[in-house]
């Protein structure tokens, strides 16, 4: 499904005073797209998440969701940086969350359950418990349950910015990897130009606080996309652009 | 298995040393074996009051009693904590009541309980029930608001409602504080029954241990302290045997 953003403005009301979050944004993200949502810290682009995700109301402005329902999830799921997996429960009992909540008998959700955790390369870890596992794979078990939720839009808000650079990189293809099967539509906010510019077919990039859209960057590298790609001279050329838009705000902002 | 020996011995080392040296001080003369008998002539005791059954018996009576004064003041408390803990209206009411009578110290009731129950078992499972509602019911309220609002947001988010919220993630999440309040129910509930038992109780082990004092049976006294310790041994190994059942997930050394 398409997701369309009109006009859409979020205020916070903090001790009497008004905090202005968001501020007049319009975007498309298109069916199937991978958009990747680029600014400062508190720029208000986790914000613009949780409206997308339904989770907080705009303060004005519509977010509609247009085009025909491909599967039988929630229109949005997120993905958390912190990964907010549930501690006592497994990995196989973390990932069939949603169903079980949804009501769906448990043979089949623990067995759809299980293929997503095959898909994203934690078989053998169904029984574990979250503490028991790595950063990187505890967000394998996250990306696993909001998958498993099958929703049509996925929402992710820097989902990989808790871990180390080299096992950051190895999820970045992780994900596309995965991605690349179940092909949702994904937007996905980050603070790394270079993620950005790796994971997209767009990269919105927003001022600092209160958020406006800057620039839309179209990225024309071609899918699928790997870690040598970072060095071409295509990568640079759009890598450098995002940084020319963004440079000002960061600015701003430190 | 030799792995076993050695842990065992290591703990045992210890105890046998402190044991002969406390033989040696007394048999030496630098004690007085009136105050302290020999480990010898203690142990003799321990073991002939084990062997007559005498020691079961008082510990059958003592051990009823604390249980069931858990058992009272831990349902109360979950029932309570959790109704307290989920309503805004009922906290704004009970906050105010629980600030003020939780630093009174429960066996200051244990005369009323006296009058208003009179002699028996009930005063005595009284005093250890109010005793344990309390840290139970703080750690209840606590352990509820202690959940990360994050996890709650990520189940809405994955289509729980309200009720599956709070079954599915509110309570588990609160479960590890209230198993410790659980425990630290489980020492005041020991603690309070042998004191109470003391002062008031005609039999259990705390009524043992005020008789042996009264009538100079110092051997007696000594071999119901040793018991008091090893019951309380077992009561806290099997409250952590409970934990690790209830709550598998916790980060533990």
């Amino acid at each position: 499904m398409r997701v369309c953003i009109r006009n859409v403005g979020k205020t916070y009301r903090a001790r009497g005073r008004e905090l202005g979050a968001l501020e007049d944004i319009s975007l498309d993200v298109a069916e199937n797209e991978f958009l990747t949502i680029l600014g400062p810290s508190g720029c208000g682009k986790s914000t613009l998440l949780l409206l997308i995700g339904r989770l907080e109301p705009p303060s004005g402005g519509t977010i509609d969701f247009e085009g025909e329902r491909h599967s039988g999830g929630p229109l949005t799921t997120m993905v958390w940086q912190k990964y907010a997996l549930f501690p006592w429960r497994t990995v196989l009992q973390n990932v069939a969350f949603g169903r079980e909540v949804r009501g769906m008998a448990k043979k089949p959700r623990l067995e759809h359950a299980r293929g997503l955790i095959d898909a994203v390369g934690l078989k053998g870890f169904e029984d574990s418990y979250p503490h028991e596992l790595s950063g990187g794979m505890q967000q394998r078990v996250a990306l696993a349950r909001a998958l498993a939720n099958d929703p049509e839009v996925l929402l992710m808000d820097e989902p990989l910015a808790a871990l180390d650079a080299q096992t950051r990189a190895v999820m970045q293809i992780e994900l596309l990897r995965i991605w690349d099967q179940y092909r949702k539509t994904v937007v996905y906010v980050t603070h790394s130009i270079e993620e950005a510019v790796l994971l997209g077919d767009r990269i919105v990039v927003m001022s600092a606080r209160p958020g406006r859209i800057r620039e839309i960057i179209p990225v024309m590298l071609p899918r699928p996309r790997t870690l040598d790609m970072i060095v071409t001279q295509e990568f640079h050329a759009i890598a450098d652009h995002a940084w020319t838009a963004i440079k000002s705000e960061v600015i701003a902002y430190a | 298995m030799r792995n076993l020996l050695r842990a065992a011995w290591a703990n045992l080392f210890p105890i046998l040393t402190v044991l002969l040296l406390w033989e040696l001080v007394v048999r030496i003369g630098w004690i007085n074996a009136f105050f302290l008998p020999p480990a010898s002539v203690v142990l003799a005791k321990f073991a002939e009051m084990t062997g007559s059954g005498e020691l079961f018996a008082s510990f059958r009576i003592t051990a009823w009693r604390m249980t069931l004064g858990f058992a009272i003041g831990a349902s109360a408390a979950l029932v309570l904590g959790l109704a307290i803990g989920l309503s805004r209206p009922l906290l704004a009411f009970f906050s105010p009541l629980v600030a003020a009578t939780y630093p009174l110290p429960k066996i200051a009731l244990i005369s009323i309980f006296l009058v208003i129950f009179g002699i028996g078992d009930p005063p005595i499972v009284a005093a250890v029930a109010i005793s344990t509602f309390y840290p139970i019911l703080i750690s209840t309220l606590t352990g509820l608001k202690s959940v990360d609002p994050m996890l709650l947001k990520a189940a809405e988010d994955l289509g729980a409602n309200r009720y599956q919220v709070t079954v599915k993630v509110l309570l588990p999440g609160a479960l590890p504080v209230i198993m410790s309040g659980m425990k630290m129910g489980a020492a005041v509930a020991l603690i309070v029954v042998v004191a109470v038992e003391m002062y008031i109780g005609q039999s259990g082990a705390g009524h043992v241990l005020a008789w042996a004092t009264e009538f100079f049976k110092i051997d007696l006294l000594y071999a119901n302290v040793i018991a008091i310790g090893l019951f309380g041994i077992v009561l806290f190994k099997l409250v952590d045997f409970i934990e690790r059942l209830l709550v598998p997930w916790a980060n533990r050394d």
